[in-house]
């Protein structure tokens, strides 16, 4: 209980102090109210207060707006409805000159320049009756001082109950921009005068056609009576058709100028003929300001003088086109563009056209066939920089044909300097080029006459020689029938007349070679000192009966094997030294070669050949290179020949760059010079030798080869070649049995000799390629020993692969197999023998053991086998050269020489190679002489006689290296 | 704080727990008022959250529930006693809008020193209507009590959805969405 009544009474307590806090709360928001309201109340009281202070405010207001009258730089001013001022702010005062006190009360026409009252008057009379509120004019006023100025003037009429009961006005100082007006006015009155006393006839119309401006000129050119002031504002769209009559074409006149107007694009210096002779050109002026078009510009000049004077400067163009016209020169003028502007009847007639076909064509479009276009096109950028030129074009004629033209062009240009275009001056050259080209075939015909009769000659000298031989032949055998003494001198006139003959023929024979472009260079390394040493020893041998010396003198520096043709180069000496022996019976002959520079690997090698012969006179030196001269008659009975040698040494230097030169004393001797330029391989003749590689190749039975060869030296060489690299081999000893071969086996390669009996190599390839049989695809490699162009274009007509140039070496012959035989059956090392430093067989030192050692290496029984078959052709074929020596058949004599050749240097006889070369030089050379040949034999014999117990010494040694026992 | 706050939370503990309940409060807690109130009267703050701390230590009720029932209340006692601002309201959502535009303007005017809670309105769409409630005092509890009842007032179903937007629970979200 006593709790509970805690409670209460504490919420009692709590109860009575809240009413308290809220009666507390309650009483000071009353106050509140009550500050508030009294607040309010003496707002209410201050409000008249307020009110005044507002008043006051207003008139300090209108004080500022009144100074801002009375500050103004215009002037302000009230007047009565009668003009009179009622009030002028001192801007008036300032610029009118009187006080404020002096203009209030005044009219203000007082103030206005006499001249401008009624005006001005009138004005405002008109306004205020029209009762515009708002208006605004310019006039002048004179100031208390008499000054003039001018004033802008803003008048506002104000009204009271509708009617006008006051006027208040605001007026600017504009005289700075009157005066401005005013120099701007001048400025165009002093060009209207301008216009009006100028030259031309000048009118000026505005964008309505009314004439602004016109001039004195302008009435005078259109016989206009009035003077040009009063024409100012007339309408002018009726003008051209009032002035048409003037002109001699009076619509196109109207035309043009509705054209012009419709168009509105300046156009000048328009030419109008009048019907009194007048010339007039006219200018057309569009005249626009921002864009937009208000009026025109029309200039009308008297030109008839100028065109008079250029009338006169055409007639005479015209003349003298005339005069060229009638010198049958057509003439034509084209634009830059190249269309034709102007053309000629001359010209017409030439392409058979009409002027009014071509005018305004392009002239290349029309005339010109296509293929010619190049050329004009040249021409035209030629014209373009302004330069003239000639050249002959075809030009096609109206009527399809066409026809040469010779044309001179020249650009042309206008008075400015500028380039209008170029006129060209044609003449037909139709008939000299028929002519040009008749001559021309007529000169065909004629090459291909003096070719028949080259071939014919070439043949006709071949087909002679043979039976010459023949008759050279039958002579040498009538020597050893006993003859009589008579029959002697018949028979060595015969012999010496027919051997005249043949070497004649082989003279020709050359010749037409050389005519007809059949001689070949060919270039190949040979040892240059080494030619020319055995030509001199070929001489030496010969001359043996004279007591004449053969020399030879050459640079030490061309030891190097050079590259160039060694065959044409023999031949040039040989005939040189040849035509020295002949005319020298005592003294010396010789060869000299000197490097005369070196260029790169360039050489120059100058060569002379010298005699202390007869000489030659000084007169006849530039005979003696012609073909068939001599010095003269007597020395073709003394010394005969046939005047060809020279020349075709002198032919022969040319086709190799060279020429020849000839310096000679008479009785003393001749020297002549020539220089030839060889390649320098940089090859030591030595050295080229010992470089060279041994070749072991193996081929392992795979492949099968067949040989057709007549010589049995080369035979057994390639046989013990391809054995070696086991290669299997069948052997034909001619053409005929080659081809039997081939009929019945399958070989992978042929190699096939070209001279033959029964039947030559080509006969054999072409039996071999046309027929049916197993090998009509085998590769056939010809055996040759001519590297002449010609003889190895024929083994390639003949359907021969490739050729192997005799004496072949065993690289170049490898080279060759490997080049046609399938590279799987072959299986070949190629190793560089080691025979060179190893102690193997030992030749005698008496033979070329370089030879030797490089064709055989240590393999003696190789060398064995070739040493025997070189023993064996000998016992054989030796004896046949003396025999045919002594029937005098030298081409058989030669033959075998040939054939014997090769053999020598494969025992080690090197030189032989050298010597027996000579012997077939001398046998085939037109100057072939028995006793040279047999004295050269003789020598050679003995030299071998000497040589053949050590091959005999070498056979049998070679035999018990090779295990075999004799 | 206003005193209507303190009068109508000790009425509404009367009426639920019995006057000892309001006499054990505002005895045991050292009060700088003295635990005397009055409606137009202003106290602190602290007083009221010491007051609702006690309750909770006594009924073991929860914070937020003794918060949300007293929004309630206050709600009904506001109904009642200011019809007014009820006039021409024509549901829930537009009740809610214009206690931050009109009757906290109103309460202003009376009580220039009041510190009142802001509710920026937005309607997201018909359906939705979004609430921010900005009060250093963190009462969204009360808030949110108010809320449920002025839909229960227009007789209007809605799911109260509620984020706070920062950590402190001075600024809370609430969507209401009308089923």
């Amino acid at each position: 209980m006593d709790n509970e009544l805690a409670i209460l009474k504490r919420r009692l307590k709590r109860e009575i102090n809240s009413r308290k806090q809220a009666e507390a709360i309650l009483e000071q928001k009353a106050l509140e109210l009550f500050n508030a309201n009294q607040q309010l109340r003496s707002l209410n009281e201050s409000l008249e207060q307020r009110i005044e202070e507002r008043t006051k405010a207003l008139e300090i207001s209108e004080l500022r707006y009144r100074q801002i009258i009375e500050t103004a730089s215009d002037i302000i001013y009230r007047a009565d409805v009668d003009g009179y001022f009622t009030y002028a702010n001192p801007q008036a005062s300032t610029i009118l000159g009187y006080t404020q006190n002096e203009i209030i009360g005044r009219h203000f026409m007082e103030f206005i320049r006499s001249d401008w009252q009624e005006r001005v008057n009138e004005f405002y009379k008109e306004k205020r009756e029209k009762r515009e509120l708002k208006t605004y004019l310019e006039f002048p006023i004179l100031t208390a001082s008499g000054e003039e100025r001018w004033l802008g003037q803003n008048v506002q009429l104000i009204l009271l109950e509708g009617e006008v009961s006051e006027v208040a006005a605001v007026a600017r100082d504009i005289t700075e921009r009157k005066k401005a007006q005013d120099a701007l006015l001048s400025t165009q009155l002093r060009l209207t005068n301008l216009i009006s006393n100028m030259q031309s006839g000048i009118l000026v119309e505005d964008e309505n056609r009314n004439i602004v401006l016109t001039n004195d000129r302008f009435c005078k050119k259109f016989n206009i009576l009035v003077p040009p002031d009063a024409l100012i504002g007339a309408d002018c769209s009726g003008s051209a058709q009032q002035s048409k009559h003037l002109f001699k074409k009076p619509e196109e006149f109207v035309e043009g100028i509705d054209a012009l107007l419709a168009k509105k694009e300046i156009k000048v210096g328009e030419m109008l003929e009048m019907t009194d002779g007048r010339i007039l050109s006219r200018d057309y002026i569009p005249i626009f300001a921002e864009g937009r078009y208000l009026g025109h510009l029309w200039q009308y000049r008297d030109v008839t003088e100028a065109k008079k004077a250029e009338e006169l400067l055409k007639r005479s163009e015209e003349k003298y086109r005339g005069i060229l016209e009638n010198m049958e020169l057509g003439l034509m003028e084209v634009d830059t563009q190249g269309r034709i502007v102007r053309v000629y009847d001359r010209f017409c007639k030439m392409t058979g056209y009409k002027e009014k076909e071509l005018v305004g064509k392009l002239a290349n479009d029309v005339l010109l066939p296509d293929e010619f276009l190049p050329v004009m096109k040249k021409q035209t950028k030629d014209r373009m920089q302004g330069k003239a030129g000639s050249y002959e074009i075809q030009v096609i004629h109206k009527n399809g044909k066409r026809i040469w033209l010779l044309i001179a062009g020249t650009p042309i240009y206008d008075h400015a300097g500028k380039m209008t275009g170029s006129i060209g001056i044609h003449y037909d050259l139709s008939k000299q080029k028929e002519l040009q080209q008749q001559l021309f075939e007529a000169r065909l015909k004629a090459e291909e006459a003096q070719e028949a009769e080259q071939q014919f000659l070439a043949n006709m000298s071949h087909e002679i020689r043979t039976p010459l031989n023949a008759i050279i032949g039958m002579t040498h055998l009538l020597y050893d029938t006993s003859p009589t003494p008579d029959q002697v001198n018949y028979l060595e006139i015969l012999k010496n007349s027919s051997e005249i003959l043949r070497s004649l023929i082989n003279d020709l024979l050359d010749i037409a070679k050389m005519r007809a472009g059949k001689l070949e260079t060919q270039s190949k390394p040979f040892d240059l000192t080494g030619l020319v040493k055995t030509i001199q020893k070929t001489f030496q041998l010969k001359l043996d009966y004279k007591a004449v010396e053969v020399e030879a003198e050459i640079d030490p520096r061309l030891q190097t094997l050079v590259m160039g043709d060694d065959l044409l180069l023999n031949q040039i000496l040989m005939n040189l030294l040849g035509n020295a022996e002949k005319f020298t019976n005592e003294g010396k002959i010789g060869v000299r070669a000197f490097l005369k520079e070196r260029k790169g690997n360039q050489l120059k090698v100058q060569f002379e050949v010298f005699d202390t012969g007869i000489g030659i006179p000084p007169d006849k030196l530039d005979l003696i290179f012609q073909n068939f001269r001599q010095v003269d008659g007597d020395i073709k009975r003394r010394y005969g020949g046939t005047g060809l040698g020279l020349y075709i040494v002198k032919e022969l230097l040319e086709k190799q760059g060279g020429k020849i030169s000839v310096h000679s004393q008479m009785g003393q001797g001749t020297v002549f010079t020539f220089d030839l330029t060889y390649e320098d391989t940089g090859r030591q003749v030595d050295a080229g030798v010992k470089k060279r590689h041994l070749f072991q190749a193996d081929f392992s039975g795979a492949c099968k080869v067949l040989i057709v060869e007549d010589n049995s030296m080369n035979r057994k060489y390639l046989a013990s070649l391809l054995n070696k690299w086991n290669i299997a081999y069948d052997v034909a000893v001619n053409g005929k049995l080659g081809v039997k071969k081939a009929d019945t086996t399958r070989y992978d390669l042929i190699f096939m000799d070209i001279q033959m009996p029964e039947m030559d190599g080509y006969e054999a390839t072409i039996a071999i390629r046309s027929t049916a049989n197993p090998n009509q695809q085998t590769p056939i490699i010809a055996l040759t020993a001519s590297a002449m162009l010609s003889k190895r274009d024929k083994t390639f007509k003949a359907g021969m692969n490739d050729y192997v140039s005799k004496p072949f070496t065993p690289v170049r012959l490898l080279e060759v197999i490997k080049k046609f035989l399938n590279e799987k059956k072959l299986k070949i090392n190629e190793n560089e023998s080691t025979g060179y430093g190893k102690p193997g067989f030992l030749y005698s030192d008496q033979l070329d053991v370089h030879k030797l050692i490089q064709l055989y290496g240590d393999d003696t029984e190789y060398a064995l086998d070739m040493f025997d078959a070189f023993l064996e052709k000998m016992a054989s074929e030796y004896p046949l050269l003396r025999r045919f020596l002594a029937q005098n058949d030298f081409v058989a004599f030669g033959k075998i020489a040939h054939k014997i050749k090769p053999a020598f240097p494969m025992v080690g006889l090197s030189e032989f190679e050298d010597w027996f070369q000579h012997l077939e030089d001398l046998a085939r050379s037109d100057s072939a002489d028995q006793n040279a040949l047999v004295s050269l034999l003789v020598k050679i014999e003995s030299e071998l006689k000497a040589k053949l117990p050590i091959l005999k010494a070498e056979q049998e040694r070679l035999q018990k290296a090779a295990g075999k026992g004799p | 704080m206003k005193g209507i706050v303190f009068t109508e939370f000790l009425e509404m503990v009367e009426s639920k727990f019995g006057y000892e309940m309001v006499d054990e409060m505002l005895t045991q807690n050292d009060l700088p008022s003295g635990g005397v109130y009055t409606a137009i009267g202003t106290y602190d703050h602290g007083e009221i959250v010491a007051l609702i701390g006690y309750l909770h230590q006594k009924s073991q009720i929860p914070v937020p529930t003794l918060m949300h029932t007293f929004g309630q209340h206050l709600f009904q006692t506001f109904a009642k006693a200011y019809q007014q601002f009820f006039t021409g309201v024509a549901d829930a959502f537009a009740f809610l809008e214009s206690i931050e535009n009109h009757i906290h303007v109103e309460v202003k005017k009376l009580y220039p020193d009041a510190e009142l809670p802001r509710f920026e309105t937005k309607r997201l769409n018909e359906n939705t209507l979004q609430m921010i409630y900005r009060s250093d005092r963190r009462m969204a509890d009360v808030a949110e009590g108010l809320i449920t009842s002025a839909m229960k007032y227009f007789r209007e179903e809605a799911i109260l959805a509620r984020e706070n937007l920062d950590e402190s629970g001075a600024v809370v979200k609430f969507l209401i969405k009308k089923k």
